[in-house]
């Protein structure tokens, strides 16, 4: 069985909710257990979203890059050309956090980073890339 | 994403929602939700065919809640899922808005 599949989408939300749709399909089809299944849908769209909503200083169309591994753990890479954004410093006090508190986008990665097992960054040739293991 | 049911429980309208509380699913519900907050009654969200909650989904349900406190009324929240119960916890919302694991004990608290 295919362990590896790599997506490209717009930045768009049609697209995103398409690829969603993709991937839950991909996940059930493997009956990934209910919670992991849950913690890959959150984490990409909630990355997505932010990328879609605030990423760019442009309004061109730009693609978005989205791997999924099965390989083991279930690994997740999401590349994008926006401007640099490393969520992991986007300060937020998992303790005190209420929403009101949240800053723009802040909730879904605290959310995000709360529920999968680990999340890195790096930016590469102007590409921000995450890595998120669940 | 859809609104299943609303019954008017005579102290609240209870409001089944089923599927999704994605982004899609957001997009399908929120204009009819808008006209459930209203209403001149305390609104139960019986979240037990809930299977997946985002942050736009959490920013549905808060904004509804605030909307109706406004006026004196309350939103509370019933049987989520596990999953979806710690998105909740996660996120801090439920020392904004009551979550009850049962409607019976949302009932109770309205």
């Amino acid at each position: 069985m295919n362990n590896h599949f790599d997506f490209t989408i717009g930045n768009s939300f049609d697209e995103l909710s398409t690829l969603c749709k993709q991937l839950h399909g991909l996940l059930e089809e493997r009956h990934i257990p209910s919670k992991k299944c849950y913690v890959v849908m959150l984490a990409l769209e909630e990355m997505i979203t932010n990328t879609i909503k605030y990423g760019y200083d442009d309004n061109n169309a730009h693609q978005i890059k989205v791997i999924i591994d099965f390989a083991g753990a279930i690994k997740l890479t999401i590349e994008d050309d926006g401007h640099q954004f490393d969520p992991l410093q986007s300060s937020l006090d998992a303790q005190s956090a209420t929403i009101e508190e949240c800053q723009i986008g802040g909730m879904g990665i605290h959310l995000t980073k709360s529920m999968v097992n680990s999340m890195s960054y790096r930016r590469n040739n102007d590409l921000n890339i995450l890595t998120i293991l669940v | 994403m859809i609104i299943k049911s609303t019954v008017d429980a005579g102290n609240c309208l209870q409001v089944k929602l089923s599927g999704s509380l994605d982004l899609a699913g957001v997009e399908a519900v929120e204009m009819d939700f808008a006209a459930l907050l209203a209403g001149e009654q305390h609104l139960l969200i019986d979240l037990a065919e809930v299977d997946f909650i985002a942050s736009m989904g959490i920013r549905m349900l808060l904004s509804g809640a605030k909307q109706l406190n406004r006026r004196d009324l309350k939103l509370v929240l019933a049987a989520p899922n596990e999953c979806v119960k710690e998105a909740l916890k996660i996120t801090n919302i439920n020392s904004i808005i009551p979550v009850f694991d049962t409607i019976d004990q949302a009932e109770t608290a309205l």
